[in-house]
């Protein structure tokens, strides 16, 4: 082995145990997030405390459905801020977790491109009007069609013949009209509240408190400053960081709106 | 493709012949371990759909074939169009004099540097009903986002690069003296290339449908972008293993789905291998 072999696989031994040292998190509180919850937790563990001591927190965003899977595969996670139920129900049923609560809503909304001259769900029916919904699999899109169901029968005859793309992801449904391709989005009060050259098309009452649930999970053998974490995001300040962005905080969890 | 050379070099070729056995013999092992980097993961997925899946669940399931269908004659239009569109293409490129065309064909690589979802967008701005093409063109009642055409164009634009790098190496690699002799021995500047070049290209050119229809099968970041997911219609396989991971089965059903593309593809091309004598084919 010559000095040139032999200096390039110093190299990359180096490179392989610097890779490996960015899994070094010792006492870090590892919160993984749905996607959803990207801007706005942040904003809502601000106040949790810091300074000398305090756990650093390290975030992983990703779809519920993603991470739960992930948690499951055995990667290291603390909390599971999880977009549905469903998923948190996952994780129960494999026994890893510790306890969780009700974390707050997201309504249903439906967001319109600019310029579109619609004012009310039944314009939306009309042939040639695009629209673009959550697939069945995602949770947005299964809230969607159980506001589908709710509907008269002709109106959701005709919002169902205008689905023109089932995505994967709400900030795919929520892009459609942002880019101009749909007419009109299925999408969540957050993304709304976030969402550039779109305006907000009221529901009719009937259906406007069709939300998601968002559920906090403790995971078992959490690291020690996973749990004050837990109840913090479930205090005043941290719930009314929620309700800036769009969401209905625990307390008004299930309620039907004005 | 043998693991040990075939022809006796000097320097360290010929000293590696001349190694004791221990050393030759790890001189097939290395290969031999990275070409399992590729294949145990292949074995791994295949396990899990057996062992978590129901692959038989999904092959009976019409939503896997209309996946399956729409994938199948979306990437063969689209290794159609690069083949038709694309040949005449990189023989220019090849060929030409101009340092314009060498310009022009780094260009026709940047495609396969972009991310996918990026891809996708690029084509909504031009093609897309507010893009630069697609406003007039939805004026004029034509729109292509959500389409099937639209998945081809996605398809079209990630994996015809494929296509065209490869068959540019051929064209740029052919030896110009021997159409040039055909030509003065009378031949048509057509029958030239279809006698001459094209035989001479050839390997590049099946190489590089090969890689490009492969591609293109597995297309999905500029798919969903730019012509959106919906069954029957531009849901491809690769989209619908995405949606079926967000299902409740979650990975077990996206686990199967995919060892059906991978399955379907692999008899595919072992198919062309056979019938066709690609140097691209593993013999």
């Amino acid at each position: 082995m010559n000095a040139r072999v032999r200096c390039a696989l110093a190299l990359f031994a180096a490179a392989a145990v610097l890779a490996a040292g960015c899994d070094d998190d010792d006492g870090a509180v590892r919160v993984f997030a749905a996607s959803s919850l990207q801007d706005v937790l942040p904003a809502a563990v601000a106040g949790h405390r810091t300074g000398a001591g305090a756990p650093r927190l390290v975030f992983q965003y990703g779809g519920s459905q993603t991470l739960a899977t992930q948690i499951l595969e055995g990667a290291p996670a603390d909390l599971f801020l999880s977009a549905n139920e469903a998923q948190a129900e996952r994780l129960r049923a494999s026994g890893r977790v510790a306890r969780s609560a009700t974390l707050l809503e997201n309504r249903l909304a439906v967001a319109v491109r600019e310029g579109s001259t619609a004012s009310r769900i039944d314009d939306l029916a009309r042939p040639g009007v695009r629209i673009a919904v959550g697939a069945p699999e995602v949770p947005v899109g299964a809230l969607t069609r159980q506001l589908f169901d709710a509907l008269a029968p002709e109106v959701a005859r005709g919002l169902r013949a205008n689905v023109v793309t089932e995505d994967p992801s709400v900030r795919v449904v929520l892009s459609r009209v942002e880019l101009g391709e749909a007419d009109a989005a299925f999408v969540y009060q957050t993304d709304l509240a976030a969402a550039r050259r779109a305006r907000a098309l009221p529901l009719p009452p009937a259906v406007a408190g069709l939300a998601n649930r968002y559920v906090l999970v403790e995971l078992r053998d959490a690291s020690p400053g996973a749990a004050a974490l837990f109840d913090y995001l479930l205090g005043a300040e941290a719930q009314r960081a929620f309700a800036a962005a769009g969401f209905v905080p625990a307390a008004q969890a299930g309620a039907v709106p004005r | 493709m043998s693991a040990a050379p075939q022809h006796a070099g000097r320097g360290w070729r010929a000293r590696a012949r001349a190694a004791p056995g221990v050393v030759r013999r790890a001189w097939v092992i290395a290969p031999a371990l990275f070409a399992l980097f590729f294949v145990l993961p292949l074995l791994g997925l295949l396990l899990r759909a057996l062992t978590d899946g129901d692959v038989g669940a999904e092959l009976r399931s019409s939503a896997t074939w209309t996946a399956l269908r729409l994938s199948v004659l979306t990437a063969t239009l689209a290794l159609l169009l690069a083949v038709l569109l694309g040949t005449p293409l990189a023989f220019v490129l090849a060929t030409a004099r101009s340092g314009w065309a060498r310009v022009a064909a780094t260009l026709l690589d940047l495609p396969l540097v972009l991310p996918p979802v990026v891809s996708g967008i690029a084509l909504l701005t031009v093609f897309g009903r507010r893009g630069y093409l697609g406003e007039p063109l939805d004026g004029a009642g034509i729109s292509l986002s959500f389409t099937t055409a639209a998945v081809v164009m996605a398809q079209l634009f990630v994996a015809g690069p494929y296509y065209l790098r490869s068959a540019y190496a051929g064209f740029a690699a052919a030896d110009p003296r021997f159409a040039g002799l055909a030509y003065t021995l009378g031949l048509s500047p057509w029958t030239t290339f279809r006698r001459v070049t094209l035989p001479l290209v050839w390997p590049s050119l099946a190489g590089g449908a090969v890689l490009c229809w492969s591609r293109a099968l597995g297309e999905l970041g500029a798919t969903l972008l730019f012509a959106g997911s919906l069954p029957g219609r531009t849901q491809t396989m690769p989209l619908a293993i995405v949606a079926a991971f967000e299902s409740p089965a979650g990975l077990a059903g996206a686990v199967s789905i995919s060892v059906i593309l991978v399955g379907f593809a692999l008899a595919l091309l072992l198919l062309i291998h056979r019938y066709t004598n690609a140097p691209g084919a593993y013999r």
